[in-house]
């Protein structure tokens, strides 16, 4: 059961408690009032129902109480409507409490001061004095009886114990007693003669006089007296104390002579009214008391009522507006969905419609804001997705240069963790990643010159060798007020192996064209240079023949020359396939330089210890030195002396050859192009040497260039083996 | 608070409290409520003891209803005073309460006769009314228990012990209702003796 409806079932519980409380109360109250009034209906309740008035007003305090305490703690805890609901129940307390207070205030002061004045009226006196009256009135009546009495034991005297009984009923009709009894001085009953009572019964015993009277007869000779007599009535009691003639014992005659009925009724009425009053006059004080303590209960039952109602009304007033506090503070808390029951259809009921109007829009909005950030979400989820499979890299540096975002591809092109560099300045990362200078610096002028969309090719050299990119670059548009100038997009592709099967193929196209337009033609040529010396050369003259013989040793010459040219053109253009194997460059070099040292050209060695492991293949890598030693012999200087230095690089874990000789170094306006074919500076090269050296290493995946120091040196770097 | 509670259980119109036939829980919680203090005991009984006669256990008692300045200003001003007289006779078991073998009430009423100025007790029960010249001398003819038949011989066991238990008191709950919750708060009007117990032999086979 969720907990709004606890609370409802609770309020309702407490409600319906108070009401039956309240009930109770008032019908306890009722039969109190009805009791006082001398109503034999709840007469034999009156001490409970006070008792029940007594606890049912202190429930309703305890109830009082507890709804106090809650109030309290709300206001403590500062719920809302809280400090509202006191200020309500206050002001209805008071309002309410006033007049009760001032009606009891006049109730009681009648009750004490004003009744006493208004019944203080001169009865007793006048009822007493009908009393004395009912008395004297009697007092014949009791005179009369005793002189009957007393005839009738004069009579009894000189008679024995046995006739007495006959005598006694004659007696009994004579004077109109209802009962004559003879009795002993202990009271013991001897004889006794009784009339028919009212209703016509005989009476079988006789109503002896008590223990007091046969006392007082011990004393006195006569006793009369009027005794009520239960059923029988006011009855006149005369006992006479005699003595018998004969045997002269002491005997108590005893007669009752009932009342006319109507000096019975009068004197009966004139007592009761004196102890009806009397009792009245004494109980006045009981009574006012329990008029005070009824009218307080009264007062009291009104007063907790009251503040409980109070409590209702002002929880009933506040509950809408406690309800729109709690309501916004849950919006403000951001549950939108947040609906209040309409309870009212007044001003509040408006206001409380109004709110959910509010909350309802304020979720739609919500609802659409969150609909669009999963749109952007999934797009961006879906970006990122394709970014991550696509096979070029990219990277985007947000309006301050720093790097925001790098696909995987990108991080396996530079071979860089660069996705755990995001938020640093991406030129910075040069001096940390050495590998990245060269991309830097050619993307550097593009991104502080605000170009809109650059295109770059750059070979970089890294730890996985030598690559080369294309590099395209994007300045982004968008702008925003928190990424005010917007950022780069820089896509990258490495192309190394496309350009190195472009320039193969292309290459290979030359030499076959070369052999194919080139050689094919030679061969006649050579032949026919060669029949022809044979033929003429006997039939010309000795100058002509000689020069004949000349001509044609020249053209064979050339066509030979031309023949090797080709050859070793083809031999460039040719890709053989690579037999990979572990090596140490330093024993390579070695071996190489062994074989020119008894040439004039002195060869200084500086080679490091410590190189690691390359993987090549041996025989081209000789080629490779081959190559430089004999270019670095050949270079026009004086005291040339050729130094062959290899080390270790760390920053992109390479080996680094240098092979520096003393001569004039190379042209700057050759600077770029050395290395192509048919590119040098020698008046007899081939302009190939170069151009395989730069091909072997590319197939390695390092990376060669020349510089000019105190002569020309090349450089080559070759990946090492992790 | 709980011991007077006790307290007044204890000298309430019931046999023994913990019986709880019909203990006057209410008006003891009123008393808790609004008057917590013990009552003191007016009246007493000064002998009882039980005689067999003709298969009839016969009770003879001497009662002393000593009545407070209050009850007395009461009676002459008319109110009647209603006098109980309680009878429990209970066999006694060994491992459990008491059972109740029977309980008898004895209702008086006390009054004044303005007209003869004598005092008239009434005995609700026979309605038998005797008057009397004074107030001693009408409570002392009530504090005179003779004969008073208690239980047949067939209702009681010979193997078994018995008691009987004897409390006279002031109803005030049948005094005049304007005078019942004075009564209840003042120790004026608690009259009420201590439970008395005579035994009751059985005859022996």
């Amino acid at each position: 059961m969720s907990s709004a409806t606890n609370q409802t079932l609770k309020r309702w519980a407490s409600r319906g408690v108070a009401l039956v409380l309240f009930a109770t109360l008032l019908t306890s109250l009722w039969m109190v009032a009805d009791a006082l009034e001398n109503s034999k209906r709840f007469e034999s309740l009156y001490s409970t129902l006070l008792l029940i008035n007594a606890v049912a007003f202190l429930a309703l305090l305890t109830l009082i109480a507890l709804n106090l305490s809650d109030l309290i703690n709300a206001v403590k805890k500062r719920r809302a409507g809280a400090r509202l609901t006191v200020s309500l129940m206050i002001l209805l307390v008071i309002l309410s409490t006033m007049p009760v207070l001032v009606l009891y205030y006049f109730s009681i002061e009648f009750l004490h001061q004003r009744l006493d004045a208004w019944l203080d009226v001169k009865v007793e006196q006048a009822l007493t004095d009908a009393l004395e009256l009912s008395r004297a009135a009697l007092d014949a009546r009791l005179r009369e009886a005793l002189q009957d009495t007393k005839m009738v034991a004069e009579d009894l005297a000189s008679l024995t114990d046995d006739v007495m009984g006959v005598h006694l009923s004659h007696s009994l009709n004579r004077n109109g007693a209802a009962e004559l009894t003879l009795m002993t001085p202990s009271g013991k009953v001897l004889v006794f003669s009784t009339a028919d009572d009212q209703e016509g019964r005989l009476l079988l015993l006789p109503n002896r006089p008590n223990d007091s009277v046969l006392l007082q007869l011990k004393q006195a000779d006569t006793y009369v007296n009027l005794e009520p007599l239960g059923k029988q009535g006011l009855n006149i009691r005369v006992v006479v104390k005699f003595k018998t003639t004969q045997g002269n014992q002491v005997r108590l005659l005893q007669a009752l002579f009932p009342m006319t009925e109507r000096l019975s009724q009068l004197t009966n009425h004139v007592q009761t009214a004196l102890v009806n009053y009397k009792q009245r006059l004494y109980l006045q004080k009981h009574f006012k008391l329990n008029f005070t303590l009824v009218l307080s209960l009264v007062l009291l039952i009104t007063l907790a009522s009251v503040v409980w109602m109070a409590f209702f009304a002002a929880q009933r007033f506040v509950a809408p507006l406690s309800n729109l506090a709690d309501g916004t503070r849950a919006v403000a808390g951001g549950n939108y969905t947040k609906q209040l029951p309409i309870t009212h259809f007044d001003e509040l009921g408006f206001l409380v419609q109004s709110f959910n109007d509010m909350t309802r829009k304020i979720a739609q909005a919500s609802d659409e804001v969150k609909h669009s950030q999963q749109l952007a979400d999934s797009q961006r989820a879906y970006l990122e997705a394709v970014l991550e499979r696509l096979s070029s890299g990219v990277i985007s540096l947000d309006y301050e240069q720093r790097l925001r975002t790098v696909n995987p591809a990108a991080n396996q092109i530079l071979g860089l963790p660069l996705s755990h560099k995001l938020g640093h300045f991406f030129l910075q990362l040069q001096h940390e990643h050495p590998a990245l200078c060269a991309l830097c610096q050619a993307i550097h002028p593009y991104l502080s010159d605000n170009v809109h969309d650059w295109r770059e090719e750059i070979t970089l050299f890294g730890t996985g060798g030598r690559k080369i990119l294309i590099c395209r670059g994007t300045q982004l548009s968008f702008s925003s007020p928190d990424q005010p100038t917007g950022g780069y997009v820089i896509v990258f592709d490495d192309v190394t192996t496309l350009i190195q099967a472009q320039r193969e193929a292309a290459w290979s196209e030359v030499a076959r064209r070369l052999a194919h337009e080139i050689k094919n033609p030679l061969t006649p040529i050579q032949l026919s240079a060669e029949r022809l010396q044979q033929k003429l050369l006997r039939k010309l003259t000795p100058p002509e023949a000689e020069m004949l013989e000349r001509m044609t040793n020249t053209i064979i010459q050339q066509v030979e020359t031309m023949k090797e040219m080709v050859n070793a053109f083809s031999e460039y253009a040719k890709t053989p396939k690579m037999h990979w194997q572990k090596l140490d460059l330093n024993e390579v070099i070695e071996e190489v330089i062994e074989l020119y040292n008894h040439l004039p050209v002195p060869i200084h060695l500086a080679l490091d210890d410590d190189i690691p492991l390359i993987e090549a293949d041996c025989g081209r890598l000789r080629q490779v030195l081959h190559n430089l030693i004999k270019n670095a012999m050949e270079v026009p200087a004086t005291d040339n002396f050729i130094t062959v230095k290899t080390q270790v690089v760390q920053e992109d874990n390479s080996i680094e050859l240098c092979v520096q000789d003393r001569g004039p170094g190379v042209p700057l306006e050759l600077l770029d192009k050395i290395f192509e074919p048919y590119v040098t500076t020698k008046p007899k090269g081939t302009g190939l040497g170069l151009a395989i050296v730069k091909k072997i290493i590319d197939e390695h995946g390092g990376i060669v260039w020349i510089e000019n120091r105190q002569g020309g040196c090349v450089i080559i770097r070759l990946p090492v083996i992790f | 608070m709980v011991f007077i509670m006790l307290a007044y259980l204890k000298h309430s119109h019931e046999p023994k409290f913990w019986c709880l036939k019909k203990p006057n829980f209410l008006t003891a919680g009123l008393l808790l409520l609004l008057f917590p203090f013990p009552a003191l005991a007016e009246f007493s009984i000064t002998s009882a003891e039980v005689r067999l006669q003709d298969n009839l256990y016969l009770m003879d008692a001497n009662l002393d209803y000593t009545l407070t300045g209050a009850a007395i200003e009461a009676l002459n001003n008319g109110v009647t005073l209603p006098l109980v007289l309680t009878i429990s006779i209970e066999r006694e078991r060994r491992y459990w309460w008491d059972e109740t073998i029977a309980t008898q009430t004895q209702r008086y009423q006390l009054k004044f006769y303005a007209l003869t100025e004598q005092y008239l007790v009434e005995d609700l029960k026979t309605e038998r009314q005797e008057t009397f010249p004074t107030l001693s001398a009408a409570l002392t003819a009530l504090g005179k228990l003779r004969n008073l038949p208690l239980i047949e011989t067939t209702w009681i066991k010979p193997e078994g012990t018995y008691w009987v238990y004897l409390q006279i008191y002031l109803d005030i709950e049948s005094l005049p209702v304007p005078l019942r919750p004075t009564a209840h708060l003042s120790s004026k009007w608690r009259l009420s003796s201590e439970w008395y117990l005579c035994p009751l032999q059985p005859i022996k086979p």
